[in-house]
C-alpha cells in the first residue's frame, strides 16, 4: 500500500488572438495506482512572458504560437490599457 | 366377474398409484395405472416441471402469493404490480410500474425516435395526467436528454410540459433555452494554488499562507485570494497578480481588495483589462484615471474579482 504524488499537465489550451497559453495542473494523490484524491491549478503564459521554466510541451506550444507578431501585438493592447 | 361400465366405477378420492384400468380392445389387453397416467400430466399442485410446453397462453404471471406481479396487455404493454393502461397510444411500447410511472419507447426504429420516463402521464394523443397531481417527463432522443414539468393537473386532462433542463452536445440550457453552445452550461471546475505576485516583471516573495482559489462556471471566473510579500526583491512598476484563466475579448472587469496594515491612499481596487491575465492593484486618482499602487511588505492583501474567460 504506497501513496504516491501525480503532478500532470492535463489540459493545455490556446485562447484569444493573443494566444494566451492557458494551463492546467493536476496534482492526485495515488494508492497503488488507484487514484484517492486530485485537485487543479492553474496558470496563463502570456506572449512576451519567459517560458523557459515551463514543461516541455508547454515551452513547444508558446514557441509555435508565440511568433514576433503575436508578442508585439499583446504589448501593444496592454500598453494601449495601461493605467 | 361381470362385466361392470366404467361410468359404474368407484372413483377414489385418494389413488395410491397401484390402481388398474385393463381394457379389452379387440383381444389386446392394455393396462393404465395411475402412476402411468400422472407421470405425462403437470402435477395440479408442487411437483417439478420439466420441458418445453408449447403453445402456452396466458393473461398474467403470478407471483408467489395471491396477486399478479406482472401483465401483458392485448397491446404488448407491460405492467409491473398493475395492469397497463389501455389508451397508450400505439406507436409505443410501453412499462409500466405501479399505478403512475412508465418507460416508454418507440416500437419503431429511426430517426427521432425517442425514450420516455414518466410519472403522472400518459400519452394516448397526446399527454394526460393520471391522477390529481403535478407529472414529469424525461426524455432521451436526438442525441439530448430533456428533464419536463407538468403543473398540477386533474386525472385525465391534457397536461403542457415544459423542458426545464436539456443536455446535449452544447452542455446545459435551462428553460428551453434554443440559443445552443452559446447560452448553454458547459463547464465547471475548481482549483487553487500560490498566488504568483509580482512587482513589474519581478516576482514577489509571499510569506507562508498565501492562497488563491477559483471557481469557473461556464465562461464565468470568480477568483480569490490572500497574501503577504515578504520581499518585492527590488522590483518596480506595476503591481499584478497572476489569474487562472485569461480575460476573454470585450470589457473590463473591477474587483473588490482589502488591505490590511498597509499603505492605503483611498480608491484602491483590482482591475482587469479584454484579454489579458493579470491583474492590477490600482487605485483611483482621479475620475478620469488610475495609477498602480505600491506594494507594502508585510501587509495583508485580500481580494475577489468576477470576470469572463473563453
Amino acid at each position: 500500500m504506497a501513496l504516491t504524488k501525480v503532478i500532470t499537465q492535463d489540459k493545455i489550451e490556446v485562447v484569444s488572438e493573443f494566444k494566451h497559453v492557458q494551463v492546467r495542473t493536476k496534482t492526485a494523490v495515488m494508492e497503488d495506482g488507484v487514484e484517492l484524491s486530485s485537485g487543479f491549478s492553474r496558470h496563463v503564459v502570456s506572449a512576451g512572458d519567459d517560458y523557459s521554466n515551463e514543461s516541455a510541451e508547454v515551452q513547444a506550444i508558446c514557441a509555435a504560437v508565440h511568433t514576433d507578431a503575436v508578442v508585439a501585438a499583446l504589448a501593444a493592447h496592454v500598453a494601449a490599457s495601461t493605467p | 366377474m361381470a362385466d361392470v361400465k366404467i361410468s359404474e366405477l368407484t372413483a377414489l378420492t385418494s389413488p395410491s398409484g397401484g390402481e388398474e384400468l385393463v381394457v379389452n380392445a379387440s383381444g389386446t389387453t392394455k393396462k393404465i395405472t395411475i402412476t402411468n397416467a400422472t407421470s405425462a400430466s403437470l402435477p395440479k399442485a408442487g411437483g417439478t416441471m420439466t420441458g418445453v410446453i408449447a403453445g402456452f397462453e396466458s393473461t398474467g404471471i403470478d407471483d408467489n402469493a395471491t396477486s399478479t406481479a406482472v401483465t401483458i396487455d392485448a397491446n404488448e404493454n407491460v405492467g409491473i404490480g398493475s395492469t397497463p393502461a389501455t389508451d397508450w397510444h400505439s406507436n409505443y411500447s410501453v412499462l409500466q410500474v405501479g399505478g403512475q410511472a412508465d418507460i416508454w419507447t418507440h416500437k419503431a426504429v429511426g430517426a427521432g425516435k425517442a425514450l420516455h420516463i414518466s410519472h403522472n402521464a400518459e400519452y394516448d394523443t397526446g399527454f394526460k395526467f393520471i391522477a390529481n397531481d403535478e407529472a414529469t417527463l424525461y426524455v432521451q432522443a436526438d442525441g439530448a436528454h430533456r428533464f419536463s414539468h407538468g403543473a398540477y393537473g386533474t386525472a385525465g386532462s391534457a397536461i403542457s410540459f415544459v423542458e426545464r433542463l436539456k443536455i446535449d452536445a452544447d452542455g446545459l440550457t435551462f428553460k428551453g433555452n434554443t440559443g445552443g453552445a452559446a447560452t448553454a452550461l458547459d463547464d465547471y471546475e475548481e482549483g487553487s494554488g500560490t498566488p504568483v505576485v509580482k512587482y513589474g516583471t519581478t516576482t514577489m516573495s509571499l510569506h507562508n499562507g498565501a492562497l488563491a482559489r477559483y471557481v469557473k462556471i461556464g465562461s464565468s471566473v470568480t477568483y480569490l485570494f490572500e497574501f503577504r510579500i515578504s520581499n518585492t526583491n527590488s522590483g518596480g512598476g506595476d503591481y499584478t497578480l497572476a489569474l487562472p484563466f485569461a480575460m476573454m475579448d470585450g470589457g473590463y472587469a473591477v474587483g473588490g481588495l482589502r488591505i490590511y496594515n498597509g499603505a492605503v491612499a483611498g480608491g484602491e481596487f483590482l482591475g482587469l483589462h479584454q484579454n489579458q491575465s493579470n491583474l492590477r492593484f490600482n487605485r483611483n486618482r482621479n475620475n478620469t484615471s488610475v495609477t498602480s499602487i505600491t506594494p507594502t511588505l508585510n501587509a495583508y492583501y485580500y481580494g475577489s474579482i468576477t470576470y469572463r474567460t473563453s
